[in-house]
Parts: C-alpha cells; sequence; structure tokens
C-alpha cells in the first residue's frame, strides 16, 4: 500500500473547500432553465450500433443508437461531465465530473446508465487515460495541476479513505488537460529489444506549450519540454509507428497582427504534429529533433483550432475543426483540403472499430456527427435533444469560438484565449498602440469588474476592447452592436481563475499580513485586487512604454507567466528576480508567506 | 470557489517621374487621395510644398537616420541645394536665415519671401529643388529617397504580395496610344482574355491618344473591387471593342526554381536523380514564409536531403520584416541578429523553435547582388549553423532602410534605418561565404553584372517596380550612367535565357553602355550542386519521416 504523500493532503484540503463552495451552486441552478448538452466526450459501445456520449452542460451520458440515428437513453451521472472512457470490461466506463471534482464508474449498456463508484479526485478533473494492462487510471485536474494516479482495483472502504485508491497525486506547473498512455507493450512493439519498459504517461498543457512526461507507477515527472505549441487539444500514438501526434496551434510573436501577417499565416498557424517518441521518452532528447509538421489551412482558408482528431490504420487523418466547425479528412492527397461542415463547435473525435466512421461531438449544438472516413461526403447528424433557447451569453459563447470572426478564419477569440483563459504566450498586437512590443496575452477570466483593458490600459470599457480585438487584432469585420452584446455577456460570465490554496493557513496570513504592509493594495485592490491607475513598475516594453495597467490578482497562480513580456516564469520569480515592485528584501520566509496568500486569491 | 468548468525606394525623387517616362510601367495603385498625385499642382502650392518638404524630410532624418544627422549640417545641404536651383547671384535676401527660423511655417514663409520677388519663370521647380536635396543627402547619409506616398502604397502592395490593379504592364514607345506590353497571369485582364499587344484607346471613355503614360497609369488604378472601362483592341488597326474589368488583387510568387520559373509551377528538385532541391529567393514578401512551407512539404514529398536556397538577390531595402519571417522559419531557434535603431534600445531578434527543412542540410548562394534582406538571411542562416554559405562576398553593410510618410505631405521617404548587428560577435559584414568561387571571367570595374533573378527578364513577369528600380539604381551607381534612358537602354535587350547580364560603359568618358547577355553565371549554383553532392556521400543518420501519415 502506497502512502499518502503530503503534496495529496494539500490538494484533499482543497477539494473539501471546493465541496463547501459546491452547495451554493446547487441551490442557485435550481431556478436556472434547462442547460443545453454541450456533448464534450464520445466513446463507440463494442456493438458497433451504440454511442455513449457525455455531457458537459447537463453533466448526463446520452446513449446514441447509430441504427435508428435517435438518443435511446439518456441519465444524469453527475453536474458537467468533461470525459469519458472505456474500461476494460466494455460494460464499464469511467467519466470525470469538472463540477463535482469526481472520477465516476458507471455500468453502461444501450438500456442501463448506472453509477457503481464515485471517488472524489483533486479539483477540476478533466481528462481521463486508462493503462488496461495494469489497470490504473490517470486524471488529470486543470486547476488543481495535478495527475491522480487510480487503482481501479483497489477495494472501496468509503470515502474517507482514499490511500488505497489513489496511488499518487503528481502535480505538474502547468494546468494539464490532454493526456496519452504509452503502455510498456506499444514501447515493446516499436522496440523488441528493450525490456525492463513501462508505462509513461505524456500530459499536454491545456492552454500552453508545454509537454510532460510523467512515471505514473513512480509517481515521478521525467521531463517537462516546451513546445512551439499551444492549445493542444489532442495527443494520439500513430496507428503503427512509434509517433505521437498532435493537434495544436502555433502563435508567432515575431508577426504582427496585420491583414498580411494573418492572410499568409504568419501570426497565428493551425497543424497537425507529429513527434518521434524514442525523442518524448527520453527526457534531455530535444522533442523537435525529428518533428514533421503538417500545416492544416493556408492562405484564404484558415483552419482555426483544431481539435479532436482520428487516425486509420491505412494512414487517413479527420481533425475536427473547432473555430471553423469543419471537419477534415486526409488520406494524404489532398492537404486538408477536403472539408465537411459540422455543427457548432466540433470537439471529440473517435473511430469506429472498423475505422469506417468517425463520431463527433457538436459541443454548442447538442447533437452528433456521423461522418465516413471513406467518403466523407456521406455523413449525417444525430440530435441529443432539443436545443434550449440561446442566451445573449450562449451567443457570445459561439461568437467567442467563431473564426469567421476573424480575417480567412484564421483565429478566433479562443486561439489566444483557450477556454476563455490565456495561452500565456506574447502577442505582437496594436491594443498597447504600437508593433514590435509583444505583450503576454492575458486571461479573461474574471474581467467582468476590472476595467480599464489592454496592458496600457487604454480601453476604458470591455465593448472597446471587444471592437479593437476582432477589427484589429483578428483583422476581421466591424461586429453589430448585438453581436458585441453577446461577447460581452459571455465574457462577463467567465469567473476569474479558481485558487488552488487555502487563505486560512498560517502562512498565508502572514502573507496578507505581509501584503497590506508592503502595501501591494495600492495597486492590487481588494476585492478585483486591481485598480484603474497606470503604474511604472521599473520595466519598459521595446517602445520605452513604462505605464501598465496592474493586473488583477485573483487566480493569479493560474496566470504564469507574469509581467507584459512573460519574463517571470513562476511567481516566486516575480519577487526574487525580478524584485516587484521595487527592491523589496523579502526574507524566505516572507516570499513563502507572501506566495501562499497570492495562491489563496 | 465556485468555478464551473472551464524598397528599395529611389535614390531620388527623379525616379518616381523616371518610372513614368520608362517604357515599361506596370498600372497599379491603392486608394488614391487627391492630394497624393506626384503631379504638381499651382506654382504656389509648389513653392510651398519646397517649404514643408524640406522641413519634413530634415525632421524625419534627424529623429529617424541610423548616423544621427544633425540639424544644423541638414539645413546647410538643404540651402546648397536651393541655391543650386535659383540663380545664386539673384537671391534677394539671404534664405540661410531662414534655418533659423522655429516651425516649418516660419521656414517656408521665409522661402516664400525669395520667391515672391522672382518672376514666375525664375521660380524654383519643387521636383528639382527635391531632386538635387536627396541627391546632395544620399552622398552624405547613404541612400535617400523620397516617392509619392500613392507609389509607397504600391510599394506596400508588392511587399505584401497584395497588389491591386488589372495586371497589365503599359507600353508606349512610338506609339500614338498606349499598349499592354506584357500581362500578369491570373489577372483581372488575362482572365478577361487579354493578350500581350493589346492597344488601349480608352479608359472610361477617356481617350489615351498620346496621353502621358503616368495619367494613363492613374486612370487605370484605383481600389480593389472597383470597375473601369476599357477600349481596346488585340491588334493594333483591328476592330475596337469596350470591356468592363475589376480591379483586383494580383498575386506573384516570390519562390522560383530551375529555369526561374515560379517554384509554385515547376520542380523544387531539378534533377530527379538527386535528393537536392533549389529554392530561388526572389523579392521577399510577406507571403514568401507561407510559399516557403509549401515549399518545405513538397520538399519532404520528395525526400531531399539538402536544399539549396539561392539568395543572390535583393530588395526591398526596407523589408526588414519580411526577412525575420523567412529567417524564422528557417532557423530553429536562438538569435537571428541585433537591431540598432536611434532613440531605441538595441533588440536582439530571437527566432521560435522550430523550422522548415528539418532534416534537410542547407546551402545559401550568395554573391555581390546579395543585399537587404536576403543578406540578413544569409547572414543569420551562417551564424546559426543552419546553412554553408557559397558564392562571393557581398558589399551590403548591415544597414537597412525603412520608408517613412512624411507628416501631412503627399510623400513618403526613405533612408538607412537600421544598423543590423550579426548573431556571432566575431562575424561582421561584408558576408563572407564558408565557400568562396571565383567568377571564371572575372568582371571589371566599370561593368555592372546583374544576376538572372533582378533582370528586366523578370521584371517583365513580375511587376515589381521597386526592384526594376533597384537595378536601375546600381546601373546609376556603378556605371554612374547620367540619363534615364541609358539605364532603361541597358535593361532592354531580351534575356530569355536567364543569361547574367554585364553592362559595361563604351569608355569612362561616355554615358553609352553596352550589354553583354553572359551564359555563364551560374557558376555559384554548379558550385552550390557539387558542395551539395559533396555532402550527401557521407550518410546522414536522422531521418525525418516526410508526412505524418507514414
Amino acid at each position: 500500500m502506497i502512502r499518502l504523500t503530503s503534496q495529496s493532503v494539500t490538494v484533499l484540503v482543497v477539494v473539501v473547500v471546493f465541496c463547501n463552495g459546491l452547495l451554493s451552486i446547487v441551490r442557485a441552478d435550481q431556478n436556472a432553465a434547462q442547460p443545453s448538452r454541450r456533448p464534450i466526450a464520445i466513446v463507440a459501445l463494442n456493438d458497433d450500433r451504440h454511442l455513449l456520449v457525455a455531457n458537459q452542460g447537463s453533466g448526463s451520458i446520452s446513449v446514441v443508437d447509430l441504427e435508428t440515428n435517435a438518443v435511446v437513453h439518456e441519465a444524469t451521472i453527475g453536474r458537467s461531465l468533461s470525459d469519458l472512457i472505456l474500461m476494460n470490461d466494455p460494460q464499464y466506463v469511467l467519466a470525470t465530473d469538472e463540477e463535482n471534482h469526481e472520477l465516476i464508474a458507471i455500468h453502461a449498456t444501450p438500456k442501463e446508465l448506472k453509477v457503481e463508484r464515485r471517488l472524489k479526485v483533486p479539483a477540476y478533473p478533466v481528462n481521463i487515460a486508462i493503462d488496461r494492462e495494469t489497470q490504473l487510471a490517470y486524471v488529470a485536474s486543470l486547476w488543481s495541476k495535478t495527475i491522480s494516479v487510480v487503482d481501479l482495483q483497489a477495494p472501496e472502504r468509503g470515502s474517507s479513505d482514499l490511500s488505497s485508491v489513489i496511488r499518487h497525486h503528481i502535480e505538474l506547473p502547468f494546468s494539464p488537460r490532454e493526456q496519452l498512455l504509452i503502455t510498456a507493450s506499444d514501447q515493446a512493439r516499436w522496440d523488441p529489444e528493450r525490456t525492463h519498459l513501462t508505462a509513461k504517461l505524456v500530459v499536454a498543457d491545456a492552454f500552453g506549450s508545454k509537454l510532460a512526461v510523467i512515471d505514473p507507477v513512480q509517481g515521478q515527472v521525467e521531463s517537462i519540454r516546451e513546445l512551439p505549441a499551444h492549445a493542444i487539444r489532442q495527443l494520439r500514438l500513430h496507428p503503427s509507428k512509434p509517433r505521437l501526434l498532435l493537434t495544436h496551434q502555433m502563435l508567432s510573436r515575431l508577426n504582427h497582427t496585420t491583414y498580411d501577417d494573418i492572410h499568409w499565416g504568419g501570426l497565428m498557424a493551425n497543424g497537425l504534429r507529429s513527434l518521434s517518441t524514442h525523442d518524448v521518452l527520453t527526457p534531455n532528447a530535444d522533442l523537435l529533433e525529428q518533428s514533421v509538421l503538417e500545416y492544416i489551412g493556408g492562405p484564404g482558408q484558415g483552419a482555426a483550432d483544431p481539435a479532436g482528431f482520428v487516425m486509420t490504420s491505412s494512414g487517413t487523418v479527420g481533425v475536427a475543426i473547432s473555430g471553423t466547425n469543419e471537419f477534415i479528412v486526409d488520406d494524404g492527397s489532398n492537404r486538408y483540403s477536403n472539408r465537411i461542415r459540422t455543427g457548432q463547435l466540433p470537439t471529440a473525435v473517435t473511430l469506429s472499430a472498423d475505422e469506417s466512421t468517425a463520431y463527433i461531438t457538436n459541443t454548442l449544438e447538442d447533437s452528433i456527427m456521423v461522418v465516413s472516413m471513406t467518403e466523407p461526403l456521406r455523413h449525417r447528424t444525430i440530435s441529443l435533444g432539443a436545443l434550449p433557447q440561446l442566451t445573449a451569453k450562449d451567443r457570445g459563447e459561439r461568437l467567442f469560438h467563431d473564426a469567421s470572426l476573424s480575417h480567412d478564419r484564421w483565429l478566433s477569440c479562443a486561439s489566444c484565449h483557450v477556454d476563455g483563459h490565456s495561452n500565456g504566450l506574447l502577442n505582437d498586437n496594436s491594443s498597447d498602440e504600437s508593433f514590435d512590443t509583444p505583450k503576454r496575452i492575458l486571461t479573461l477570466r474574471g474581467v467582468n469588474d476590472t476595467p480599464p483593458y489592454a496592458w496600457n490600459g487604454r480601453f476604458e470599457t470591455l465593448r472597446d476592447q471587444i471592437t479593437h480585438s476582432v477589427r484589429s487584432t483578428m483583422q476581421g469585420g466591424e461586429l453589430t452592436g448585438q453581436q458585441i452584446d453577446d461577447l460581452e455577456a459571455y465574457i462577463r460570465s467567465l469567473p476569474p481563475p479558481p485558487s488552488v490554496g487555502t487563505k486560512n493557513s498560517t502562512d498565508a496570513e502572514l502573507g496578507s499580513a505581509l501584503f497590506r504592509r508592503l502595501a501591494c493594495q495600492t495597486c492590487h485592490t481588494p476585492p478585483t485586487y486591481t485598480s484603474e491607475k497606470r503604474v511604472d513598475v521599473g520595466i519598459h516594453d521595446e517602445q520605452d512604454a513604462t505605464q501598465f495597467n496592474p493586473p488583477s490578482l485573483r487566480g493569479v497562480s493560474q496566470n504564469a507567466p507574469y509581467f507584459h513580456d512573460g519574463r517571470a516564469k513562476r511567481l516566486e520569480d516575480v519577487f526574487r528576480e525580478q524584485k516587484h515592485p521595487v527592491d523589496h528584501k523579502l526574507s524566505e520566509e516572507q516570499l513563502r508567506n507572501l506566495i501562499e496568500y497570492l495562491k489563496s486569491l | 470557489m465556485t468555478n464551473t468548468g472551464l524598397i528599395k525606394l529611389g535614390v531620388a525623387l527623379a525616379l518616381v517621374f523616371a518610372l513614368c517616362s520608362s517604357r515599361l510601367i506596370y498600372a497599379e495603385e491603392q486608394t488614391p487621395p487627391a492630394e497624393s498625385s506626384v503631379v504638381i499642382p499651382s506654382d504656389d502650392i509648389d513653392q510651398t510644398n519646397i517649404g514643408r518638404m524640406i522641413w519634413a524630410i530634415i525632421d524625419t532624418l534627424e529623429k529617424h537616420h541610423i548616423d544621427a544627422p544633425k540639424r544644423a549640417a541638414l539645413f546647410k545641404i538643404a540651402i546648397q541645394s536651393l541655391k543650386l536651383e535659383l540663380d545664386e547671384q539673384q537671391l534677394a535676401h539671404d534664405v540661410d536665415q531662414c534655418v533659423r527660423c522655429g516651425n516649418a511655417t516660419e521656414f517656408t514663409e521665409c522661402l516664400s519671401r525669395e520667391f515672391k520677388t522672382r518672376g514666375k519663370s525664375q521660380l524654383p521647380k519643387f521636383d528639382e529643388v527635391i531632386s538635387e536635396f536627396t541627391k546632395s543627402l544620399s552622398t552624405e547619409l547613404g541612400p535617400v529617397g523620397v516617392v509619392s506616398q500613392k507609389e509607397h502604397g504600391v510599394n506596400q502592395q508588392f511587399q505584401n504580395n497584395r497588389y491591386v490593379g488589372i495586371g497589365v504592364t503599359i507600353s508606349t514607345d512610338r506609339e500614338q496610344y498606349p499598349i499592354f506590353a506584357t500581362i500578369a497571369p491570373g489577372g483581372p485582364a488575362d482572365r478577361a482574355g487579354m493578350k500581350p499587344g493589346t492597344v488601349l484607346y480608352a479608359v472610361n471613355d477617356q481617350s489615351t491618344k498620346q496621353v502621358k503614360v503616368e495619367t494613363v497609369i492613374d486612370w487605370i488604378r484605383g481600389p480593389e473591387g472597383t470597375e473601369l472601362t476599357l477600349t481596346i483592341s488585340d491588334q493594333p488597326n483591328e476592330e475596337r471593342r469596350v470591356i468592363r474589368l475589376p480591379r483586383g488583387v494580383i498575386r506573384f510568387d516570390s519562390l522560383f526554381g530551375q529555369r526561374h520559373q515560379p517554384l509554385s509551377r515547376s520542380e523544387i528538385r531539378p534533377d530527379e536523380s538527386e535528393a537536392i532541391g533549389l529554392v530561388r529567393f526572389g523579392m521577399l514578401s510577406t507571403s514568401t514564409a507561407s510559399e516557403l512551407r509549401a515549399a518545405d512539404a513538397r520538399a519532404r514529398a520528395d525526400g531531399l536531403q539538402l536544399v539549396i536556397l539561392d539568395l543572390t538577390g535583393h530588395g526591398p531595402s526596407d523589408g526588414l520584416h519580411q526577412a525575420t519571417q523567412i529567417a524564422d522559419s528557417l532557423i530553429d531557434g536562438g538569435t537571428l541578429w541585433t537591431l540598432h535603431q536611434r532613440n531605441k534600445k538595441p533588440q536582439s531578434i530571437t527566432a521560435d523553435r522550430d523550422c522548415l527543412f528539418r532534416g534537410m542540410q542547407l546551402i545559401a548562394l550568395v554573391n555581390e547582388n546579395t543585399h537587404d534582406g536576403h543578406a540578413v538571411i544569409a547572414a543569420a542562416l551562417q551564424d546559426s549553423g543552419r546553412a554553408t554559405l557559397v558564392g562571393r562576398a557581398s558589399s551590403f553593410n548591415g544597414i537597412l532602410r525603412k520608408t517613412v510618410p512624411l507628416p501631412d505631405l503627399p510623400y513618403a521617404i526613405s533612408f538607412s534605418a537600421i544598423r543590423v548587428e550579426r548573431a556571432r560577435s566575431d562575424r561582421v559584414w561584408p558576408l563572407v561565404p564558408e565557400e568562396s568561387v571565383t567568377d571564371p571571367n572575372a568582371a571589371s570595374q566599370n561593368e555592372l553584372r546583374i544576376s538572372p533573378l533582378t533582370t528586366l527578364k523578370q521584371q517583365k513577369q513580375n511587376p515589381v517596380m521597386t526592384q526594376f528600380q533597384s537595378v536601375k539604381e546600381q546601373l546609376n551607381s556603378v556605371l554612374r550612367l547620367k540619363s534615364e534612358g541609358d539605364a532603361v537602354s541597358a535593361l532592354e535587350p531580351e534575356n530569355e535565357n536567364n543569361q547574367e547580364l554585364i553592362v559595361k560603359r563604351s569608355s569612362v568618358n561616355s554615358g553609352n553602355v553596352n550589354v553583354f547577355p553572359q551564359t555563364r553565371f551560374n557558376f555559384i549554383e554548379e558550385a552550390g550542386f557539387r558542395l551539395a553532392k559533396q555532402r550527401l556521400g557521407k550518410p546522414d543518420s536522422t531521418v525525418t519521416p516526410s508526412s505524418i501519415k507514414q
């Protein structure tokens, strides 16, 4: 039996805090209208006839019959499902609930969905990977920045004793989402001469550029490397070669947000990359040494936000393009030009057992699309239920993900503000009234009450910033008043990134006192932990601008890297290296206290 | 805690006008503001403009020129130019006094007081004064050029490969009516089925008979999507017909392959039996990096192991942004160069990780024509170790130009504004290739060699006027040709075989030129291929798959 590590204790405390918070949501939602389903994950059952679809909006699982093209069963499993995966026994699936913070084992047949077990996991679980050889499941928890190693065979001993079930909590310096397990047998297949192989878990940054490789049995992080990439929305193994495939976007800080740099694909590019698994599994190897990148979309026809994808054994690729509402099928002959229109926001894609058909979730349209991989023009759409009337926020969310707001559909708002947050990268736009001054993309989470906007605070209202961003940064057309209203309603609905700390610890309390003593609140004024002023904190941009609007500290632990140019990689570096705001001498203890406090915001 | 989920520009203004008198003109334009006409209006405005222009040029150079010229020195040059154009003896008062004026208005008024005392025939000509001024500035500060903002707009269209027009070049020699000499493939004129030799009788019902070329161009130019009515005939003396044409964006390739054909329509691998690719860089544009991506996909599909990049060209001179994009796409991270500009801290530019032609070796061809963006790209390729340079040294000194619109005037000025420091501190300009190749037919001092890529032949296919200008500039600067006609006649001969042109002065005292098409300029290219084959003789351990599907 593996002992609980001290890290996992901290995380468990957090879970409890989250649970208290959840009670209030339950009450609030009772008066709300029926939410849309928002299908987010999909699996094909082994009977070649049924699909299981996990719904993020309704917390339900829908069972779709491919013969009758209808939902035959739907059951509420949780509050907000985020992933779904088949277990060894094809009658069981695992789901994650990112609001209840649970891993849920479900007995699933076309006729019945029955929850067998619920397991509390670190807050905001969003992805499950499974090792069918060892019966271990890996749960990625987004804002908790944790991978949990769950023993699926461990006996249940009540919810208070998770030690036998969760073997490790592995903390990461980034928010994880996509995971890919490279099993021992995968590795043996590629390299039969090697022995003592163990499974490795590849974990991708949900927002930015990082890729971690974990030894899940030892609970150790083996490598964390960066790719020239962001918004990594799917990891898969090549069906026959030792290659790891991933869809992602690339944002160049050397290109400007001009019509021409966008037009020629310089600013934002979208692609499917293949890495050598040998390089991935070798901690010191250069990930890019044997990388191949295939660009999806080109001048005149951008393909913003490539998301889920599949590859058949014969090498035909099918990629969902979230930003353009398309599914692109390429057998190697057409350079990703064979585009099929999908519903709103296609996200997850899975293949039928015989690889003849792809199933795609249309997340913002509550439907499933069924596409032939050999004859893509043969496709149909299956509704998961009536779509509730769209609110301004719903319409805004569609616009937020809609690349047709940009020139030639190269990018959507979500391309930089991934999931309403930030990809953490630098972008050289004219919001600061100059080029050659790339600045870190700010999160949109929590911006509701933090005017003014832009690094130099030039936009008094969110409306002004939205209008400028679409017109200038995305080189799109003029928005209608209604569109601006809708986008604003959606963006204002995004809460600040959740903190992972607690205000109640001694360290955080001492940190809070120190925060006041250092007069941090002069600029970072509670409750928003920002202010409307523009301040010179001793750093300047390439055009010698020194006056910046202080970013809000709510959820600051989720907003790395820091400063306008991302010069501080971690919170510690803000003080230790950059001596923010001015040359304060902080003892190690004070620094620890301050950081604990900041993490609690 | 209740979160739910989740230009090279002309050396002088003269060039702007020269364009209009040269034999081949591309009729292109963007939205023409009324005041941005190159045609000089009434004498009053002319005189006013002289003062305002001089003031604005001095202001701009003082602020942005890399050499940090002193204001007083610039005024001195201006006054000398003015005196040269006026008859100095007749100056009513000392124009030197004007230098002490505090602003453009006072300066203009001060000059006007002098002009008012003169008869109309004795008034200075705007273009002559400004031309003289920029010429004098050029001797002190390196090339200083003035173009109309209209022309600047056209240059920017080329630079971004977003040229708006109908896609024709106009020839006027010995004809009463202009003739479309060449038709750009894929442009509106081409789509309408027009062929070279089409005679143009009227534009929007205005007769073109004996109308100046620049005026015809002005009529033809206009914003994207707008229509114009042309009266044409396919050949002289044939029946006239009227057609309506929309002005549209015409794209031009900036990468070329074997036989100098656009790379998009020719093989990247010249020799089927070798895994060697050839990519020639024409005028750099914002589309070049995008074209390189397509070239990279084809190089991988062809299983190439080495790519030769022909960088024996130049332009535009203010194409730093494009050069940065291209170098970034070819180089896998690390410092590209450091930029030095007036009143700005040195700025080190680093490439993002990842590069095109990964797993393939690169050889870059350079020669004395390698200037501007081509030269800084070659330097970055050399300094990063990404490519081996083969060819001849370039005289490019690491100074790039910038084109800055003059405030409230319909002109823009281009001048030396950026000093590029190389990534490796032990390397300085000029660019010296690792593999030096000597010319089997060494050139003499009184000749200029123009590589095929920059010759008129190329120009005819691709209306990149700025490049044409820059060739003329070279003719002017190297051979010191006095008249525009000489430069043009030097460029005239048909050069169908993509040969090097060697332009020689007939004698030291003569402006006459002789042109010798030269068959063997490709000795640098041959040396590049020799080295490439040598390299590929050694097996390479890294094999990157050519496609994701493989």
